[in-house]
């Protein structure tokens, strides 16, 4: 009942004309971030972050997390219509959308998908609402040991669930970490890995590195692909969207496993990304007729559809209650809490009541509002993709540039953009995972603060981390899952040989 | 048997990668012995951290190498012709960049759009101009005026007054 009435309050900050608008142009710059290639969640709100610097935090997050909203929502849009996937966790949907678009029930898939995404993002919303609290009061009792041990946790899982190679992974959560150690170490006041340079004392900017990251490469993919927008039209009319309603609740069962598997994988780091493979592959796995997927069934664009949405909205429930981000976008989100002055931890449901609550509140309505934006604006978003990409691709590039040169106004970092946009390029090209890079740029200095605090308490021995039952179970489930790709590789081989 | 792609293979670049990895996790250790990584007298030093993390990297590089000398494949890391579209893009990038330096944010702007136009997208010139000119504009109305954030400029923003 506590939530509710804390709900309440949420709804009373969220719910004032100049936040509603905001709420509106994130939703509509979301939907045309997530329709566009090169510019997804979360380099589309690291360009945009500098610009809320003067802004209230709560209003600023607000419009930052309809963004996102709305990406999520607009990935559908070009994977149904175009077959190409806006976002990389809409590539799943491309595998029934388009079969759907090409035979002429692109509406329906269309509103099969925006349904869908409304349904696993409100699934997680009310989770959030319900367990974050929670969560949060229960980390209000982590010492930094317990503190170290979840991040260790989060980072074992990108080694765990990963699907490409463990040494890969950990090789580009580590050059992460590297990045966000250059500069001054506020503790001591030494200087580490600038080698005389004054531009790097001030570090590696995480904003920088996200633009560079994923939206310079994210270019280079896409003209390497040698995009080619050849796409279905799509009007949606309500005749359409009362029909497929009246279908959905049939899938009623996928819809809640799906909405389960991404609620999960949104809050560990796996992301959105593998939920709606993942969902994918467990509808086409549990249907009767299975091997029907890929030739246009609407179950195919149900499931992904509602995982993404879902592991999308739940990333923001380990962000907000313990301050560690679920996704790349979360950790973005929470760059800007650092930014606007909050701490980020469970202290935030103490101190920053209507920050938080302000935030919990707009997600319900941020989603409503982003539901109705695409519903009703589809063939002006898709018309969008039909701007020839020799206007949008320096129209993109210009937008991050003016991003990354806005986060401390120094052209230094415009080149580091360039420089981060080609290492993510060839990371992407060689199956290199990018989301534990940024998280690691992100978290490095929390990580390590931790670190030091529990060695300082243990006077330097590892085993502090072990010492309290939490932390050591924490640290436990690490391992397991670090370990994890090696028991796999072992139980096949032992498999394999009993065969 | 079909004709062999020309381009980039992927080992190669698999290789040169790791290897980078592996001198940057050098690098960090070398230096976090320089500032200390053991115990000092208020806790863990400052390179205590950095060494590790430089330490882990190196071992997983390592691992990646040793996967990447000894696999030997003929995937394609990408096609000439691929490369040349990225070259297409990534080079004017780099200019864009430089000549922010010299001219400032919106006059270099002006110029990436309208090559983009004329060289990539065969527009006629004065319209690619004109959509150079335009971009600029509405950029400077939304920063400059409505956002009030100051973006590079150049000797032509002086000679306007700004």
């Amino acid at each position: 009942m506590e939530n509710l009435a804390a709900l309440a309050a949420g709804f009373a900050v969220a719910l004032t004309p100049s936040n509603m608008v905001l709420m509106l142009v994130g939703v509509l710059l979301g939907v045309v971030i997530g329709v566009l290639p090169g510019l997804g969640g979360a380099n589309g709100i690291a360009i945009l972050l500098p610009l809320t610097f003067a802004m209230e935090p709560v209003s600023a997050i607000i419009m930052l997390s309809c963004i996102y909203w709305g990406a999520l929502f607009g990935g559908a849009i070009t994977s149904i219509l175009f077959n190409i996937p806006g976002e990389p966790w809409s590539v799943a949907t491309t595998f029934d959308g388009y079969p759907m678009a090409q035979k002429g029930r692109a509406a329906e898939a269309l509103v099969a998908a925006f349904t869908s995404s409304f349904f696993g993002a409100f699934v997680a919303i009310v989770m959030i609402t319900a367990i974050a609290p929670l969560v949060a009061r229960f980390a209000l009792r982590f010492g930094p040991p317990e503190f170290f041990a979840v991040m260790f946790l989060s980072f074992a899982a990108f080694v765990g669930q990963g699907r490409g190679s463990a040494w890969k992974t950990i090789a580009s959560m580590m050059a992460g970490f590297l990045f966000a150690c250059v500069g001054l170490d506020t503790v001591t006041g030494a200087l580490r890995l600038t080698f005389g340079s004054m531009e790097l004392m001030r570090g590696f900017d995480f904003l920088v590195a996200v633009i560079g990251l994923f939206g310079i490469s994210e270019i280079l993919i896409a003209v390497e692909e040698g995009l080619r927008f050849e796409g279905a039209k799509a009007r949606i009319d309500p005749g359409v969207v009362f029909r497929v309603w009246r279908e959905l609740p049939r899938h009623g069962a996928i819809a809640l496993r799906s909405s389960f598997i991404g609620c999960w994988m949104g809050v560990t780091p796996a992301g959105a990304t593998p939920a709606s493979f993942m969902s994918y592959g467990m509808a086409r796995k549990l249907s009767r007729d299975g091997a029907a997927f890929g030739t246009g069934r609407i179950e195919g664009v149900i499931a992904p559809e509602v995982a993404n949405n879902a592991a999308g909205v739940s990333a923001l429930l380990p962000m907000l209650a313990l301050g560690v981000p679920g996704s790349p976008t979360a950790a973005v989100l929470l760059g800007g809490l650092i930014m606007w002055g909050l701490q980020p931890g469970p202290m935030l449901f103490v101190e920053q009541k209507d920050f938080v609550w302000g935030l919990i509140a707009s997600m319900y309505l941020g989603n409503v509002a982003a539901f109705l934006v695409v519903l009703t604006l589809v063939p002006v978003f898709a018309a969008i993709l039909r701007i020839p990409f020799t206007i949008i691709a320096p129209l993109i590039l210009i937008a991050c540039a003016i991003g990354a040169y806005t986060v401390n106004n120094a052209m230094f970092d415009v080149m580091l953009m360039l420089v981060f946009g080609l290492i993510g390029y060839v990371m992407k090209k060689l199956d290199y995972p990018l989301a534990p890079m940024v998280l690691a740029l992100v978290l490095g200095n929390r990580t390590e603060q931790a670190f030091r605090q529990s060695l300082l308490l243990s006077e330097g021995s590892l085993w502090v981390f072990f010492h309290g039952w939490l932390s050591g179970l924490i640290m436990t489930a690490g391992l397991v899952l670090l370990a994890w790709p090696l028991i796999g590789r072992l139980t096949a081989s032992v498999r394999a040989r009993m065969a | 048997m079909s004709e062999v792609p020309r381009g980039l293979r992927a080992r190669p670049v698999e290789i040169a990668t790791a290897v980078g990895f592996a001198a940057l996790g050098g690098i960090a250790m070398f230096d976090s012995a320089r500032i200390g990584f053991g115990w000092g007298f208020d806790g863990p030093q400052s390179g205590t951290f950095p060494y590790w993390v430089g330490a882990l990297l190196m071992l997983a590089s390592g691992a990646v190498l040793a996967g990447a000398v000894l696999r030997r494949t003929r995937a394609m890391f990408a096609t000439s012709e691929q490369l040349a579209s990225v070259a297409r893009v990534f080079i004017p990038a780099i200019l864009y960049v430089a000549a922010m330096h010299a001219v400032g944010l919106y006059v270099a702007s002006a110029g990436l759009l309208a090559w983009f136009m004329i060289r990539l997208g065969g527009y006629p010139w004065p319209v690619a101009i004109a959509s150079g000119v335009a971009t600029a504009v509405i950029i400077f109305v939304v920063f400059e005026l409505w956002f009030l954030v100051s973006l590079p400029k150049g000797p032509l923003e002086e000679l306007l007054g700004y």
